[in-house]
């Protein structure tokens, strides 16, 4: 019961979470899907165009707007969407990582609620990148070299 | 040292550390037979994990082995912890929204306000 954390450090980096509710599924989907509900438990205001490729945000007053973009819609049990790291930034223009929420029901009564966050650290490739111009250049100089 | 958070974010260097962790200590043909990418590739992505300190190399017999050493990893997972956290305090605000105050399991560690959290 309860929540479990669970970070991967390998294959990829994961933070997942499980969750029982005892409302059902279609009231837990409404908190997670409608702007309203969201800004009385997620952030101070949101917005959500809730279906593949719309847009929305997260804001919180005293960090600022996230801008996400919806991927996935399959009412009342899938949703996923991504967000960026960064406030004050246009979607398109910052690393984002990715946010599954999936919904089942649980025998019995209640819903059971897992949520996966990831893609974390693909923003590290921009540093890498500089990295790999230097062995990229070091091959040049030593196919040069030769 | 090359820094850790550089040396993972390659999915390839993941996938090495991955079977270096299920498989044990690996020779580099060992490890390209199942990867996309030459030897030589496999090597160099060997040598960046060995400069971040997350692969070590070791001679049995006639192969050069590596495997995997995971201590600096703790820092990634240092580093995720706090996105973690900021999980467990929204679901919880959304089971309280959901489901009332009253708790099937766990108690104690309702904070009041739940606000304020980062992102």
């Amino acid at each position: 019961m309860g929540t479990n954390t669970k970070t991967q450090t390998m294959t990829e980096l994961v933070v997942e979470k499980t969750l029982h509710f005892q409302a059902e599924r279609a009231r837990v989907w409404t908190a997670i899907t409608e702007a309203k509900e969201l800004a009385t438990w997620f952030g101070d205001e949101a917005e959500l165009d809730l279906r593949a490729g719309g847009d929305g945000a997260m804001t919180w007053k005293n960090h600022g707007r996230y801008a996400m973009r919806v991927e996935e819609v399959d009412a009342p049990r899938r949703l996923v969407w991504s967000w960026v790291h960064e406030p004050g930034v246009a979607f398109e223009d910052a690393p984002t990582t990715r946010v599954e929420w999936e919904l089942t029901e649980r025998e019995g009564g209640g819903t059971t609620l897992h949520l996966r966050e990831s893609g974390f650290l693909t923003d590290v490739h921009l540093e890498q990148n500089d990295t790999g111009w230097d062995e990229e250049l070091g091959e040049l100089v030593e196919l040069l070299a030769s | 040292m090359l820094d850790v958070f550089a040396a993972v974010a390659d999915p390839t260097r993941r996938s090495i550390l991955e079977r270096l962790r299920g498989e044990g200590a690996l020779s580099v043909s060992s490890l390209a037979n199942k990867l996309p990418i030459s030897r030589q590739a496999v090597t160099k992505h060997l040598d960046v994990l060995e400069k971040a300190g997350l692969v070590r190399k070791r001679v049995q017999g006639r192969e050069r082995l590596h495997e995997l050493e995971a201590r600096p990893l703790r820092e990634v997972d240092d580093w995720l912890t706090p996105y973690a956290a900021a999980w467990d305090e929204r679901l919880e605000r959304l089971r309280i929204h959901l489901d009332g105050d009253e708790r099937g399991d766990a108690h104690g560690d309702d904070n009041g306000d739940g606000h304020g959290d980062e992102h």
